[in-house]
């Protein structure tokens, strides 16, 4: 049902994360970034893993479309339980003939992948709830007190939103070309990787002339539309806090308070 | 070669009650060429990308030469060989160092054909094409627009196919690029016996060279006939977002004023003549 699912892509919905101002959601992402990694034990990571799945319940989005989004790191999370499965010393629960389990293997290959897997959902979720311009406003509002001492963060923000613009619009393209060349014989079918790889040569040449040709002239464009890199812009969508920010933030700080106290 | 399309039923992967396409059912005899139009996202892209199994579809069936292309056991390697595809702006798909390279890149790894007689292939396409030999050593990103769709349609040509599907071939072209371009189609069709399929929103185009005309609207095909009877249906083709030549619309309010010409006038050329015949006639 979802093959086609991306990850990170937006996924609109009208729940109340959806709603949110975006730089809540992208403190919220961090300080959910930082709570992974600061717990050993199953007890965090029991709390930790129901706090996530509340959030996604609240987001609306169908937890399967999640999962069918961050399925091409399972080859990695299964790797990670493997190696902490089968090399870990310690008290031995039973053998099958080389193969030893001890309980630390066994405890350590859950805390492991689940961690993996965690932090790979938390960090789909600020996409999947926020509009690429709602994220580029809100890291260009919360760092803008850089611009003080001389960051260009408008200009960064200018280029993070436009990198985001043009992504699914490179991603078309190339699509395009690899379908014009299979048609024309090119081997994206094949089996054999190394003959994959050696095709793909020829898809990333057009992509790249493309690429430069569609910088030059959308340079072109905002320079005779007036872009000028120093001078104040006004926003279509500004900012603003609203109750349920509070709230959130609120929340967030509970959240990272017990996290800390676990 | 022909093709048919027997109850060819699209939908995308992530859509569930969206269909693409829905009950298509068309037969292209050999050597015909057929006019496909159709507002954007009334699934013309999507019905060619079935029939170069590029996408398979949700149900029905495609048959070229009478053989199933999306049956198990069917080879996709014939299938690339015989049926040639040019898409949209296919310029922007150029890519190999050379103008030669770029063209012979569909018979490179043949292995029962030598150097001397891929080169005779590409010599062969280019005299076919009007190019002039020079461009084969430049890059194909040093070529004028024209020269560039020109060269990705050689590099179509190259692999012989028998039915040809043209995404747009003219789109963004100046008007002797244009023409030329119709006029290699036209060329195709009738000496090569190549059956094509053509796909415009340019309806003069459509009007002087397609011999009959598919409407696509929505994913259905509500018009399929003769261009002269398609072109008829003006509010049905309105309907639709589409339009009819300028030719059709001139004789279309001729008769609604109540002058007596031939309703089945759909080029400019047609037209003249028709109408200066018919007040020739009146006048004198």
């Amino acid at each position: 049902m979802f093959k086609n699912a991306v990850f990170g892509q937006y996924y609109s919905t009208d729940s109340l994360i959806h709603q949110l101002d975006p730089r809540t959601k992208i403190i919220g992402s961090i300080v959910l970034f930082i709570s992974f990694f600061m717990y050993n034990d199953y007890r965090g990571y029991i709390f930790i893993t129901i706090v996530l799945y509340t959030v996604i319940r609240v987001t609306e989005i169908p937890l399967k479309y999640i999962l069918s989004c961050v399925r091409f790191v399972l080859m990695l999370i299964i790797v990670t339980m493997f190696f902490n499965l089968f090399f870990r010393k310690g008290e031995v629960i039973f053998t099958y003939k080389y193969i030893v389990f001890t309980k630390e293997g066994i405890y350590a290959a859950f805390l492991s992948g689940g961690r993996l897997l965690n932090l790979v959902i938390g960090a789909s979720l600020l996409t999947l709830t926020t509009m690429p311009t709602g994220i580029t406003s809100g890291l260009e509002c919360l760092f803008s007190p850089l611009a003080k001492v001389g960051v260009p963060v408008g200009a960064m923000a200018m280029m993070i939103s436009i990198v985001l613009r043009f992504i699914p619009i490179l991603f078309d393209e190339f699509h395009n070309i690899i379908k014009a060349q299979t048609v024309r014989g090119g081997d994206y079918e094949s089996k054999n990787v190394i003959k994959r790889l050696k095709s793909l040569l020829p898809a990333m040449l057009p992509l790249f002339v493309s690429a430069f040709r569609k910088s030059n002239e959308l340079a072109v464009a905002m320079e005779s539309k007036g872009y000028q890199l120093k001078s104040m812009r006004s926003k279509m969508k500004p900012l603003y806090y609203l109750k349920e920010d509070y709230v959130a933030f609120f929340c967030i700080v509970f959240y990272f308070v017990i996290v800390i106290c676990l | 070669m022909s093709i048919k399309i027997i109850d060819l039923c699209y939908r995308h992967n992530d859509q569930r009650d969206f269909f693409a396409l829905k009950n298509i059912n068309i037969r292209i005899d050999d050597g015909e060429l057929v006019g496909l139009i159709g507002h954007t996202g009334s699934g013309k892209s999507t019905l060619l990308d079935n029939i170069i199994r590029i996408k398979k579809p949700t149900s029905g069936e495609i048959l070229i030469n009478d053989l199933n292309i999306h049956e198990k056991g069917f080879k996709v390697d014939r299938l690339r060989q015989e049926v040639g595809i040019l898409f949209q702006h296919s310029e922007h798909q150029l890519f190999a160092e050379t103008v030669y390279d770029d063209i012979a890149f569909g018979v490179r790894n043949k292995k029962m054909l030598d150097e001397k007689q891929k080169k005779a292939m590409v010599y062969e396409i280019l005299e076919l094409l009007d190019l002039d030999k020079s461009i084969l050593g430049k890059s194909p990103f040093e070529l004028s627009g024209g020269e560039m769709r020109l060269a990705a349609i050689a590099g179509v040509l190259i692999m012989k196919p028998k039915v040809l599907l043209l995404d747009e071939p003219t789109v963004g072209l100046d008007p002797a690029a244009r023409k030329r371009i119709l006029n290699i189609i036209l060329q195709l069709n009738k000496k090569q016996n190549i059956t094509i399929l053509l796909v415009s929103h340019n309806m003069e185009e459509i009007a002087e060279v397609t011999s009959r005309v598919i409407v696509m609207d929505k994913g259905n095909i509500i018009l399929n006939g003769k261009p002269e009877y398609v072109f008829s249906h003006i509010e049905t083709l309105e309907k639709s977002n589409l339009r009819a030549p300028q030719a059709a619309y001139v004789i279309y309010l001729l008769r609604q004023r109540g002058i007596n010409v031939r309703s089945d006038v759909i080029t400019m050329s047609d037209a003249k003549r028709e109408i200066i015949s018919t007040f020739f006639k009146e006048g004198g």
